[in-house]
């Protein structure tokens, strides 16, 4: 099932796409340093950073995957927009951003090392690195699946003007133009999922009309109730699903798997996320983005989680549900308009793209280049191995997408499965270096590499092949069990960095001096600016 | 099979909170981190020397924390309620 664009969905489309590109081109020629490209100069204000913050986070993956979790779960995906991103973003505004605005650093693992040692930010590093790259093919991906699925475009050369699109003016703006195209790209997302949700709920006939039919289909598929319980509610409306559902997202994995670790460890540890923050120019700045994008967060399951639960209603039988929003768009958007949410879905995807670009980008010249390579680099220099390692790396997430097109695993689901084999142990290593004075390197990387040989281990004994092999029943009753995953990785890594940092010998007092309290108190030494 | 017999007792023992109070957890993460926002000393909202940190601009950051946090009280509330 495809559709025709029309002459004016054209002219909307080039319009937009022109405009970005020009924009990140005309920022792209004011840059002179290393520091422009990578932290933009330390100059961003805080509206355009936390737009950027929700921009970033909604990617092609998250419009095409929650929608297409929506669908076949229901409203419970909107828990890893909801408690999964709100509360870790206050809590990072308040305690967590400051510090690292403070140190003036351009990588948490660059962070990671002043608090503990090299082996830990390489570890760290290395980890994101390969993280960032891996990610950014599966967003390619989202895209030439979204647009094949739609104007039945050649999914191959979907990939590589879009990766071209996006890596051109990253390749020139760095992280300036990649804050303020996000913040026109935000704009754009918003406008165009919510043209969707409206346009949805009126051919649904409201929000009454649309859990009624929810709850038809639901009888009509035999779905039972799983929890047992008197809660007579659709599946599909419930956000709290009970701890032995077969869907991805029980209560016990939504709470202690998302809210408390990959939550935070998304919010706090991930590089693309937190770089824009410590580009701000004022430390303020840095945290009054993180609750302006909390703020704008609330809406986010409400234009992309809802529309999954109409293509639900209205069209029960796809065969895949990375289908739901795709269809929706084809269906209801009359031509002219369709351009609108296709320019919303490029947004997203070239959002969330330019911003991991220029984060691998970052860590790897500084975490890696000047770390090992050349120390003594000037910003010069640095400006330039920035913009080579960015070409690498479009040219790589080119490769990569075209290689994950051969599969048919569910992209969302591949994207979380990757996070959490080490964000985990990544927030787990975070948390003690500025929480726990005791914490030592030698536990935080003895603990980090334990948590990820968890999770790894963890997936592989899951893994059908295996445990069929081993005579065993799967370890895990739910379909894809990341968010168990990252649990148990996490609660390793910390158990693991608590014995082996009692064993060591504790830091010295100016690593200790990174040492930060809940209640938001930092240590006035670590004021580098 | 330790291993089956280590997530066996977690999961019953789960599946003996009952639902509607743990919808009543979720409610309650986000109420009391709002608690927290407000409890928080001046200097983890204002820093000297910089001049949108005056008084005025913390008690913003307050109220624009409570908006994100009190939009996710009500949702999971009404959860709650829903039963």
């Amino acid at each position: 099932m495809t559709t025709q664009l029309s002459a004016v969905d054209y002219w909307v489309l080039v319009i937009y796409l022109a405009a970005t590109v020009a924009l990140g081109l005309w920022i792209g020629s004011r840059l002179r340093t290393g520091r422009d490209f990578f932290l933009g100069g330390r100059a961003l204000p805080w509206w355009a950073i936390g737009m950027s913050l929700v921009a970033t986070d909604i990617g092609g993956t998250d419009i095409i995957g929650v929608g297409g979790m929506s669908y076949r779960y229901g409203m419970a995906v909107a828990n890893f927009e909801w408690i999964g991103c709100v509360p870790a973003m206050i809590v990072g505004a308040f305690v967590f951003i400051p510090i690292f605005w403070r140190s003036g650093v351009y990588t948490i693992p660059e962070f990671m090392e002043r608090r503990f040692n090299a082996g830990v930010r390489v570890a760290l590093a290395s980890c994101w690195l390969v993280f960032m790259a891996c990610n950014l093919g599966i967003m390619l991906l989202a895209s030439a699946r979204m647009l094949t699925a739609l104007f039945g475009w050649d999914s191959t050369l979907c990939i590589v003007i879009t990766a071209l699109l996006a890596g051109g003016y990253t390749f020139a703006g760095g992280l300036s133009a990649v804050v303020y195209t996000d913040m026109i790209q935000c704009a754009v997302m918003i406008g165009g999922c919510l043209l969707v949700l409206v346009l949805g709920l009126v051919e649904v006939g409201g929000v009454s009309q649309l859990r009624g039919r929810v709850a038809q289909l639901e009888r009509e598929q035999g779905r039972v109730e799983v929890d047992g319980s008197t809660d007579a509610r659709p599946e599909h409306l419930r956000l709290v699903l009970p701890a032995d559902t077969r869907s991805p997202f029980p209560w016990p994995g939504i709470l202690f798997g998302l809210a408390l670790i990959l939550s935070p460890a998304y919010w706090i540890g991930n590089q693309a996320i937190v770089q824009r923050s410590l580009g701000a120019k004022t430390e303020f700045q840095a945290k009054a983005a993180y609750v302006w994008g909390a703020v704008l967060k609330n809406l986010i399951p409400v234009i992309i989680a809802v529309p999954g639960l109409i293509a639900f209603a209205l069209y029960p039988r796809l065969e895949d549900p990375d289908q739901a929003f795709p269809v929706l768009v084809a269906r209801l958007l009359p031509s002219g308009i369709r351009a609108v949410f296709l320019a919303a879905f490029i947004a997203a995807l070239m959002s969330s793209m330019d911003s991991y670009l220029n984060s691998a980008s970052t860590i790897a010249t500084h975490d890696f280049y000047v770390r090992f390579v050349a120390p003594r680099a000037d910003d010069r220099k640095l400006l330039v191995v920035g913009r080579v390692i960015t070409l690498a790396l479009v040219v790589w997430a080119i490769a990569f997408a075209l290689y994950l097109a051969g599969t048919s695993k569910q992209i969302y689901t591949v994207f979380q499965t990757l996070m959490a084999f080490f964000q985990g142990p990544a927030f787990a290593v975070i948390l003690a270096g500025l929480l726990w004075r005791r914490a030592t390197g030698k536990g935080a990387l003895a603990g980090f590499l334990t948590g990820v040989a968890t999770a790894v281990s963890l997936y592989c004994l899951n893994h059908p092949a295996i445990s069929s092999a081993l005579g065993w029943t799967r370890l895990f009753q739910i379909e894809e069990p990341f968010l168990y995953f990252s649990i148990w990785a996490f609660l390793a890594t910390a158990g693991v960095l608590a014995c082996v940092s009692w064993l060591t010998t504790i830091e010295p007092e100016e690593k200790l001096a990174l040492v930060v309290s809940w209640r938001g108190r930092i240590n006035r030494r670590t004021d580098s600016s | 099979m330790w291993l089956h017999a280590i997530g066996d007792a977690i999961r019953a023992w789960l599946l003996l909170i009952p639902l509607p109070l743990v919808r009543l957890a979720f409610a309650l993460l986000p109420l009391a981190l709002l608690i927290w926002v407000w409890l928080l000393p001046r200097d983890a909202v204002e820093r000297p020397g910089e001049s949108e940190t005056r008084d005025r601009a913390a008690q913003q950051l307050k109220w624009a924390a409570t908006v994100a946090l009190g939009l996710q009280v009500v949702v999971y509330l009404m959860e709650f309620a829903a039963g």
